[in-house]
């Protein structure tokens, strides 16, 4: 990055208003990890958002409220009944970018290979972005672009809301890439609830082998009140495959990138249900 | 340029930085020239420094953001005459061949066994998985940073 000038705010009022009069020149910067995969090089001005006071993690009425500096290492950490994205931040490249990397930062902007996006599509997080007002967006809407194209100036991503796992329901989440450090080639993540062995609720996300992580509507539709299990979940992952415009990446053709997910998405619903079976 | 405050190795330093210096760049001009710069994307941990008390990679991290920190770099850590354990460690060991990445490797476990003094196999690898060496098998290396946790005590191979 081209950065002429830094600003180190440390207050959020101070930090929205720098974004807004420095305008289109302005860059908020938390972690730094992604500026290296950044082509623009006109002149910026950093702001240092990772001081405002925006990290932590709170359970509020069964909803985790995740300040958008957290650390990917401090999800990684945190313990505590129904809290899940550990297992997100567990697979998240490497200790020194999970310490340095936050939530925020890895939601504003999405790459192929982003990890949280899709685990926040299937958990239905909520983003909460502070402007002259408050907003929330769904994650679905939040991720349907660019994330950064649904900021005013003077906006930030302030929180993340993801609701706690409770009795019933499970979560999975899954990552192919070749070696541990590496970009991913596929990545999805399943939600499910279950009452009377019954699917209640479903919620199933791709992310790499599709130009932006999205949900699979066909999927989630053909398993709504089925039962679940291993061949059901084969025949309803076969039946909404075709909802996503499947994208090979690192060195995999298209059609290998879609048999690779059609494989990880049943795996992911077999290991969420074993988790709302409480297995 | 500007003027930035920041703990380095124990010492109150004040430094004049360009807005887009990175640490790697501050600390070499310093004459600390321990920390390598290997790919300057954040993948090898070749440079990787401490800074309140976690393992980051000085390649990637703006000057600026370590204003009002504490950063450790592996001059901090120990030097020939008083080397650190973990240091020792990896020359009894034979972990070292070429030793490019080995302050990295060293800051990284440091930071690690800062946390959990106890650490186990897999929290090796898990911690040093942004730690590339391109001349050993890492055998040695996991024998040489095993034998400085308190679990290797415990149990007497220490």
């Amino acid at each position: 990055m081209n950065y002429i000038d830094f600003k180190s705010p440390t207050q959020l009022d101070e930090a929205r208003t720098l974004l807004k009069e420095l305008g289109e020149s302005a860059m908020p910067v938390a972690g730094s990890t992604l500026h290296v995969f950044l082509r623009d090089e006109s002149p910026k001005v950093a702001v240092d958002i990772a001081r405002l006071g925006l990290s932590g993690i709170r359970l509020v009425d069964g909803i985790f409220h995740i300040g958008a500096t957290t650390t990917v290492t401090a999800l990684h950490e945190h313990d505590q009944p129904g809290w899940v994205l550990d297992r997100v931040a567990s697979e998240f490249v490497t200790q020194p970018i999970r310490n340095m990397a936050t939530i925020g930062g890895s939601s504003v902007r999405v790459f192929p290979w982003s990890d949280l996006p899709v685990a926040l599509l299937a958990l239905n997080a909520a983003m909460v972005i502070t402007g002259d007002e408050e907003r929330t967006l769904d994650a679905e809407t939040f991720f349907a672009s660019q994330p950064f194209h649904h900021f005013a100036l003077g906006d930030l991503l302030t929180s993340v809301r993801v609701p706690a796992l409770t009795a019933g329901q499970g979560f999975a989440y899954l990552k192919d890439r070749r070696t541990s450090t590496d970009f991913s080639r596929c990545t999805v993540a399943a939600w499910l609830s279950l009452e009377d062995g019954k699917i209640a609720g479903v919620r199933v996300a791709v992310g790499a082998a599709v130009p932006m992580p999205c949900r699979m509507p066909d999927v989630e539709q053909a398993l709504m009140g089925a039962r679940p299990g291993p061949k059901k979940f084969e025949e309803a992952v076969q039946a909404g495959l075709d909802t996503a415009r499947w994208k090979g990446l690192h060195g995999i053709s298209d059609e290998y990138a879609r048999h690779l997910a059609s494989i990880l998405i049943v795996d992911v619903l077999n290991r969420a249900h074993q988790e709302a079976k409480g297995e | 340029m500007k003027t930035i405050t920041f703990t380095l190795n124990g010492r109150e330093r004040s430094f004049d930085i360009e807005p887009d210096e990175t640490l790697i760049d501050l600390l070499r001009r310093s004459n600390l020239t321990g920390t390598k710069r290997g790919c300057d994307t954040g993948m090898c941990g070749s440079c990787a420094v401490i800074m309140d008390d976690r393992a980051v990679n000085a390649c990637i991290l703006f000057a600026f953001q370590a204003d009002g920190r504490t950063i450790e770099t592996i001059e901090g850590v120990g030097d020939f005459d008083s080397p650190h354990p973990l240091q020792t460690a990896m020359a009894d060991t034979g972990a070292v061949q070429c030793g490019f990445c080995t302050p990295g490797i060293v800051m990284t476990a440091n930071a690690l066994l800062r946390q959990k003094p106890d650490a186990a196999e897999e929290d090796f690898n898990q911690h040093l998985d942004g730690n590339l060496c391109r001349c050993t098998g890492y055998v040695k290396i996991k024998e040489a940073l095993l034998s400085c946790s308190a679990r290797a005590a415990d149990k007497g191979d220490a």
